[in-house]
């Protein structure tokens, strides 16, 4: 079922079960992965996201959706995000150095970004590339170029020697170079 | 070399985007950012971010997820029994159940005037004792159930008594000890010789020298406890039966104790050392390290740790327990004796806080939350299922 159709909306409305399931198995997973990266945190984005669809449900009678339900969905999950976000210790970070608005427009995924990408060639071609490393070397190009860990940190963490983090990463850089030259050939090194 | 130069800032880069930089870095990175050419490259990384985290997200919780707490609500709702949502559990297979807290949980349901009366209740008479390596032990009673007991002042007057002795015998080189135990339904808080603060939940154990080692400061501890260590050069470290902890100077919550499944370290800030089993861990802020102590699995978890150590504060704090473990929570932190009779499903999970809030808020919260009821028998509660 389409569910971005106006007989899905009007399900909705009139309080499928059938409807609403469908619309959290569809979706769930990447609103999680959304609020994930805005709130960095795992059980808060679950939260929120599970909130967002309960709210919806609380309000299905009422509800007025002008655009696509899948937008409105990442726009209301960045909504709960945002008022979640203020209570927390990193955007106090910002908040106390004036840095506020650069966290907001900078920072912070807005959601017509995350929609763009979602569909977008760019991510098909990275996501292809990541998959294709070996799984060890995979992990730890996540954990110094995701996570931010230094080499020494991803070693200590992995418990193995500082040498072959920098092996494994070498190896990694060449294999997404070959496939993500033209993206990554500054951002990688 | 290019390779070299790049690889700091994309550290940097990545830092602030997974919400770890620090507040020199987020300075660094608003003038970094201001530079145009910068400014493109940071949308570029941006993207690669999204996508691979996203990727990463997607594998990790590939089989999480599925309708049953979205359908549960959308029933419950529908028999107009509306539970406010705490917050989520991430065991994906248990049910989840929510406790209903405080006032506003009693007005909805309007049944103030059926509670039980818990007035016959008895509270566990132990008091909280300081033991010295002499065999003097000083007891310290303390009425209030709610209130965290600062005893520095004990320790300071019993200290100088024992080290005005222990100077006069001469015997300046004998490492003298300190030990306080604390009963359930007590917490005190107390300084270490060299000035780090302890907070020592209820039914927990701590040993510490009355003075330090110049190369290390050493403590064991069983149970749980919430430090503040302050900043030296020589090393904190905290002994427990499955893992030792290391730090330089940072705030940090451990529990370990001989019944449980998981020994844990919650970090607040700066970072710490994790050592079990000859493996060592670095973990970050607001980070959860927990070491099961039967598979000897350790495992990393993100956690809200302002919200999981306000234990410290006096706010009980009950997040993804089963009931067996929140009727032991409750039993110990009110140091009452708890009878379940009940057959509730070591499945459900609860979550909530308890905003120093008396037990009979507490435990009518849990019983109509899990569905159950309760009654005084012999001074011990009992519960049993309604």
């Amino acid at each position: 079922m389409d569910t971005n159709s106006k007989d899905f909306l009007d399900s909705l409305k009139k309080g499928s079960e059938e409807a609403f399931t469908l619309l959290y198995n569809r979706f769930n997973l990447s609103l999680c992965s959304y609020a994930y990266r805005i709130l960095n945190n795992d059980n808060d984005a679950k939260e929120v996201v599970h909130n967002t669809f309960c709210k919806i449900w609380d309000n299905r009678k009422t509800i007025e959706i002008n655009e696509s339900l899948k937008s409105y969905l990442y726009k209301s999950v960045y909504n709960n995000c945002i008022s979640h976000l203020r209570k927390r210790k990193q955007f106090a970070k910002f908040a106390e150095q004036g840095l506020a608005d650069l966290y907001f427009d900078r920072i912070i995924q807005n959601p017509h970004a995350e929609l763009r990408i979602i569909d977008s060639e760019t991510r098909k071609i990275i996501l292809a590339a990541i998959d294709e490393l070996p799984k060890r070397c995979r992990e730890i190009f996540v954990k110094c170029k995701i996570d931010g860990l230094s080499y020494p940190e991803v070693a200590e963490d992995l418990q193995i020697s500082v040498k072959t983090v920098e092996a494994q990463m070498s190896i990694a850089l060449r294999r997404l170079r070959k496939h993500l030259d033209w993206l990554l050939i500054m951002i990688i090194g | 070399m290019h390779m070299y130069k790049n690889s700091g800032r994309n550290t940097l880069i990545a830092r602030v985007l997974s919400g770890r930089a620090t507040k020199e870095e987020i300075l660094a990175f608003s003038e970094w950012i201001k530079d145009y050419g910068n400014e493109l490259y940071f949308e570029r990384f941006k993207q690669m971010w999204h996508v691979s985290v996203d990727s990463e997200y997607r594998r990790v919780n590939s089989s999480f997820g599925n309708s049953s707490r979205l359908i549960g609500y959308i029933r419950a709702s529908k028999r107009r029994y509306l539970l406010k949502r705490v917050s989520y559990i991430s065991y994906s297979a248990a049910a989840a159940v929510i406790l209903l807290f405080g006032v506003y949980a009693l007005a909805n349901l309007g049944r103030q005037s059926q509670k039980p009366d818990l007035s016959a209740l008895n509270y566990i008479n132990d008091s909280v004792k300081v033991e010295f390596d002499n065999g003097n032990i000083v007891h310290k009673v303390v009425d209030s159930a709610n209130n965290i007991t600062n005893i520095e002042k004990v320790l300071e007057e019993k200290s100088a008594e024992l080290f005005m002795k222990s100077s006069a015998s001469g015997d300046k080189a004998i490492k003298v000890y300190n030990s306080i135990t604390t009963p359930p339904g007590e917490r005190v808080v107390m300084a270490l010789p060299d000035g780090s603060k302890v907070y020592l939940t209820s039914n927990s154990y701590l040993r510490y020298p009355t003075q330090f080692d110049k190369d290390k400061r050493e403590v064991t501890l069983t149970g749980r406890a919430y430090f503040e260590v302050k900043k030296s050069t020589a090393p904190f470290i905290v002994n427990t039966s499955d893992m030792n902890i290391e730090v330089l100077g940072t705030s940090f919550d451990v529990e370990s104790r001989y019944i449980g499944s998981n020994t844990f370290v919650i970090l607040v800030e700066g970072s710490v050392k994790v050592m079990a089993d000859g493996k060592t861990r670095v973990i970050y802020p607001d980070e959860q390290i927990s070491l099961h102590r039967l598979t000897r699995e350790m495992t990393v978890k993100n956690v809200d740790s302002k919200l999981l150590t306000m234990w410290k504060d006096g706010v009980l704090v009950v997040q993804g327990q089963s009931f067996d473990e929140l009727v032991e929570n409750i039993s110990s932190w009110y140091g009452v004796e708890i009878i379940n009779l009940t057959t509730v499903s070591n499945r459900e999970r609860f979550n909530g806080r308890f905003d120093r809030e008396d037990i009979q808020v507490a435990i009518e919260a849990v019983s109509i939350s899990a569905k159950i009821k309760y009654r005084v028998h012999e001074g011990k509660l009992v519960l049993e299922d309604r």
